[in-house]
């Protein structure tokens, strides 16, 4: 099994790519798409829907998950930070792909299996972890980990 | 005077019972393109008609591609081929705005324009890359411009490395890269390098420039083989800092010193910050839109040449200048359009003050 998850901040799209399952995960690639935030919504939603498609097309995940923020402010945070999850429910409904969604709380102790902080548990717990690995990759990863129990 | 060619297709022709030819809308290398009615399906199509020795083998390869391409947001769609006479007749989406070689000798393309189209391309393009298709033939004629973005066309010249299938041994030699021209060695690298080129063109408004260049075989075919044709080129004085040093990072000459791949390429576009879509009005004057004020930047003639650059009715004083000789002013009023275009693309340099107080000059 293979999970794609997506983590979205102003101006980068975070993914990372884990197999195994729950309880084993791997870690398989991680990157990130910067994008200009202030661009026209239209221009949003175009770089996302193809960047959704090519980072698919790339890592060929047999499900999909994201990390929605709920910190937007605005609708200028809202266009980046929520908008583009819409299109990739979409992109995940037109290929029949399973897609989950996650909140920063989903995120406990107990889904984890781990006592400490979670962005710790990803060094902890998923193997083969790269050298540097930022926050915004981890909670792209986390979501993918969560994903992983189908 | 293409046009005094006879076409292969002439108009109110039906051909295979389903394509009724409407008009002639352009000539390659590879055949000829026209506007036709599918009849049956009640639809409006580009019809290109490729002259080949195999036109089975070639069709086959053509409805391939259009299942392995197809449905690509930047690709151009290919409907059907049939082979017809000798010939095959590819139906193609037919793209009412022309391609961006029309466009670029039609009027001026904006810089932002041109950085859009070819983040398009690059989508397309790496679309094709990830399923082992290189495509060897990028340039401004076969991008074209529909109403949500450009499109790639034209995959008649493609190559599959991995399998080592080709349809032909043609490429477009102008934007070949040196490892390409001189070993045939055609990867995503050299089309990282076509792309480059297509945007350097794009951006500097070649047009009959480069058929002027193209007019002297001898000195771009070694300019291709040496990888310095995008060099010898150059930039018009409005291409950003910014644009410039990705462009040349696409056009390395050395593969390795290249983007990796399309998706590197375009994220450096991604990466510059559009700001003011310059349009050039004359080559004396040039305006944009700038949240809906009007600015404009124009070259004053005199006896002490200057610039004036006025967002609304406001001078912006720090962009203007005088200046000894018209020489200086237009290489300022370049650099102004190149400064402004991008949002910090590059480090602000310390303005330039005008030897006279703009005040002065202007009044």
């Amino acid at each position: 099994m293979k999970a794609l998850g997506f983590n979205i901040k102003k101006g980068e799209l975070w993914f990372c790519v884990l197999e195994g399952d729950r309880a084993a995960p791997a870690f398989l690639a991680q990157d990130r798409h910067r994008f200009d935030a202030e661009q026209p919504r239209t221009g949003l939603a175009h770089f996302f829907k193809q960047t959704f498609g090519e980072v698919i097309d790339h890592t060929k995940p047999d499900l999909l998950a994201y990390r929605v923020s709920l910190d937007a402010n605005g609708a200028d945070q809202v266009a980046y930070l929520c908008y583009p999850f819409g299109i990739l429910n979409l992109i995940a409904h037109e290929r029949g792909t399973p897609i989950r969604e996650f909140v920063t709380q989903s995120f406990s102790k107990r889904a984890l299996g781990f006592a400490g902080d979670k962005l710790d548990a990803c060094d902890a717990r998923i193997s083969n972890p790269p050298p540097k690995w930022g926050r915004d990759g981890k909670l792209a990863a986390l979501a993918a980990w969560m994903a992983l129990d189908g | 005077m293409a046009d005094l060619v006879p076409t292969l297709l002439r108009p109110g022709e039906t051909i295979l019972n389903k394509y009724r030819v409407e008009r002639f809308l352009g000539r390659g290398r590879f055949g000829e393109v026209h506007l036709v009615e599918n009849v049956p399906m009640a639809r409006y199509s580009a019809l290109k008609v490729v002259v080949v020795k195999d036109p089975a083998t070639q069709r086959a390869v053509v409805e391939a591609q259009a299942h392995s391409l197809c449905g690509h947001d930047h690709v151009v769609e290919i409907r059907s081929a049939d082979v017809f006479d000798g010939s095959v007749l590819i139906e193609m989406e037919f793209v009412e705005g022309g391609s961006l070689g029309d466009r670029l000798q039609r009027e001026f393309v904006p810089v932002l324009d041109a950085i859009a189209y070819v983040k398009s391309v690059l989508y397309a393009l790496e679309h094709a890359h990830a399923r082992g298709i290189v495509h060897r033939d990028v340039k401004p004629g076969n991008i074209m411009l529909a109403p949500r973005g450009a499109k790639l066309s034209d995959f008649g010249t493609v190559i599959h490395p991995g399998s080592g299938i080709r349809v032909t041994d043609e490429f477009y030699r102008p934007h070949a890269s040196p490892e390409a021209a001189n070993d045939g060695e055609f990867s995503p690298a050299s089309d990282v390098f076509a792309a480059g080129l297509t945007l350097l063109r794009a951006a500097n408004n070649m047009s009959d420039e480069w058929e002027r260049l193209l007019a002297d075989p001898i000195a771009w075919r070694r300019a291709v083989a040496d990888g310095v044709l995008p060099a010898r080129i150059g930039y018009a004085d409005w291409v950003p800092g910014g644009l410039r040093r990705v462009i040349n990072k696409a056009c390395a000459r050395d593969p390795a010193d290249r983007y990796p791949g399309a998706v590197a390429f375009r994220q450096a576009l991604e990466r510059l910050r559009p700001e003011r879509r310059w349009l050039r009005l004359s080559a004396d004057e040039w305006a944009c839109d700038r949240d809906g004020r009007a600015e404009t930047v124009r070259y004053v003639p005199g006896r002490r040449p200057g610039v004036e650059f006025r967002s609304g009715s406001r001078r912006v004083t720090d962009r203007c200048g005088q200046f000894d000789t018209e020489r200086e002013a237009r290489r300022w009023l370049g650099r102004v359009l190149a400064e402004t275009t991008l949002a910090g693309s590059a480090p602000r340099r310390q303005v330039r003050r005008p030897r006279t107080p703009a005040s002065d000059v202007f009044a």
